[in-house]
């Protein structure tokens, strides 16, 4: 049994309780208020509201309008299409930095296989999934086999990825950057925008209604709690915890795939340096969102809210006309103070357990 | 021994010029690199020479890491163009930043008001200039700079002779006049004017 996993050894599911007794009436309303503030992405909604309001009187009028919210959108969603499955692995208890340099790559295979070699768009687009899958199977199988901390493990494949790519792209090309004029059908589904609205946005949103239900509603989501809240209670109980663990480094690989795409073909051209600000970003997006950095605690919609604070203060910063010296400043301290918040929400959901 | 290269500071000073020439005064200098000495030299040399034309410029510092993604740098210029509506002109420190400024005007609705100069070539950049929307790129003819960098080395090494203090380079400046040339040369020796 899974859920004995967890009550066994004290860790806690993220998964919202249904309320036990039907409530009085009159108490409705504060009940389901309590119960709002107990779920894990509280937090990371709280946070959300506190920078959006923020920026929303520090950024001119310029963030609030069109053009600027499909601008703190584009970020977000290009972050959170990585972050949600990032996340994911982090509840699991594992870490993925990788990503960093598949991203670089996956835009080179694209680039190079379409723009120089005239490879069919399509052909060139799985090439980059298929050596990103297996980037991934290689993280987890490392990980789960030598147990050596995926931190490290990860941290070596981003240097050996970005190496090859760099390598493999001077062979092919003779240069790192690559110029692309996508079109038709590719086009449309990675690189379409509307109203400067980005298709990444409709990537972002799919990804984390489809991690959520993983999560919740299946017993592979269950798994993954179990298997990051404590690995060897969750092996007594039968659950395949290398399996849900070489599968969701598959699934961080493959989203990193997907914003290499999603960049080379909105951007028109791969570069082998794309990519190197993920490294950092999607593991804080998820922490901001609400998952623990020791794993066993998270959900989807909380990392799809982390990279919506992350996207709201990396680009509000600069509808504010402050002297840009001081943007990193002001983004560290406004991600420390969600990160606080989201620490006292969730000790407050602990609590009420 | 002589130094092969350009003067940043020139770069800088002579993209100045060309955009009050255009009646640029306002000029967002998008510093892709912050810290890094040629990065802060060619803002100066832009900052110094607006001044002396009668107008001003502004850094927009993009974190390093950050400087990677062009979406964000798309949109931090966005964010700047949108914070202070003065901006006539945009200059970029490298041809990828350049045509993520392109696409910041475009999505803004400034791509007729907003006048971009660039440091360095690329295909996109060179086509730009053709099209119009690039006003000019700086080129500082790094194929010479590796070029006689080693002529200079291998006459040293067999006669003892070499060239004394600074060959300059650049800036040479690319713009309408003159791109056709050079995008002939780009596309027939790849590497030799400007990236692919």
């Amino acid at each position: 049994m899974v859920s004995a996993a967890h009550s066994d050894h004290g860790a806690v599911s993220a998964r919202p309780r249904a309320s036990q007794s039907a409530p009085a009436p009159g108490w409705t309303l504060i009940s389901s208020l309590k119960r709002a503030i107990r779920r894990p992405e509280f937090g990371a909604f709280a946070g959300m509201i506190l920078v959006y309001i923020f920026f929303a009187v520090a950024g001119k009028g310029g963030f609030l309008t069109l053009a600027g919210t499909a601008n703190w959108m584009n970020t977000a969603s290009e972050l959170g299409v990585l972050a949600v499955p990032v996340g994911l692995l982090m509840i699991a208890g594992e870490f993925d930095l990788s990503v960093g340099s598949v991203i670089g790559a996956s835009s080179m295979i694209v680039s190079i296989g379409n723009g120089l070699y005239s490879l069919p768009m399509w052909i060139a687009i799985v090439l980059a999934f298929v050596i990103g899958a297996l980037i991934g199977l290689a993280n987890g199988i490392i990980t789960v086999s030598t147990r050596l901390p995926s931190f490290i493990v990860t941290l070596a494949v981003l240097f050996i990825v970005a190496g090859a790519a760099l390598g493999f792209s001077r062979l092919f090309s003779g240069t790192t950057a690559v110029t692309l004029t996508p079109e038709g059908s590719a086009r449309a589904i990675f690189g379409s925008q509307a109203a400067g609205f980005h298709v990444s946005i409709l990537w972002w949103i799919a990804i984390t209604a489809i991690a959520s239900w993983i999560l919740t509603q299946t017993p592979y989501g269950n798994w993954i709690f179990a298997t990051g809240a404590d690995r060897n209670a969750a092996r007594s109980a039968g659950v395949p915890t290398d399996r849900v663990k070489i599968s969701l480094f598959a699934a961080t690989a493959l989203g990193a795939v997907l914003v290499g795409v999603l960049q080379t073909i909105q951007y028109s051209g791969g570069d082998v340096t794309y990519g190197r600000d993920f490294v950092f970003d999607a593991p804080v997006a998820a922490v901001i969102g609400g998952v623990l950095l020791t794993g066993g605690y998270g959900s989807a919609i909380g990392v799809f809210l982390g990279s919506v604070i992350f996207g709201i203060v990396n680009m509000g910063i600069f509808y504010t006309g402050w002297n840009s010296d001081w943007a990193q400043l002001v983004l560290g301290t406004l991600l420390l103070l969600a990160v606080l918040g989201n620490n006292y929400f969730r000790k407050l959901a602990l609590k009420g357990r | 021994m002589a130094r092969v290269g350009q003067s940043d500071y020139h770069a800088g000073f002579l993209a100045g010029e060309l955009f009050a020439k255009e009646g640029a005064h306002h000029v967002l200098c998008v510093n892709h690199a912050p810290g890094a000495v040629f990065a802060e030299q060619r803002c100066s040399g832009l900052a110094d020479s607006l001044k002396k034309a009668g107008g001003d410029s502004s850094a927009l510092n993009i974190p390093w890491a950050d400087a990677t993604n062009p979406g964000k740098v798309t949109q931090a210029i966005q964010g700047a163009l949108s914070s202070d509506p003065k901006i006539d002109g945009i200059f970029t420190l490298g041809s990828s930043v350049a045509m993520d400024a392109v696409r910041a005007a475009a999505q803004q609705g400034v791509a007729e008001k907003v006048k971009i100069g660039s440091v360095d070539l690329s295909s996109a950049v060179l086509n730009a200039i053709q099209d119009g929307k690039i006003l000019f790129a700086i080129d500082q003819q790094p194929y010479l700079q590796g070029y006689y960098a080693v002529a200079i080395l291998a006459q040293n090494a067999r006669y003892g002779m070499h060239l004394v203090g600074q060959v300059a380079t650049g800036p040479l400046a690319i713009d309408k006049a003159n791109v056709d040339r050079v995008l002939k040369v780009n596309s027939e020796h790849h590497g030799i004017r400007g990236a692919l």
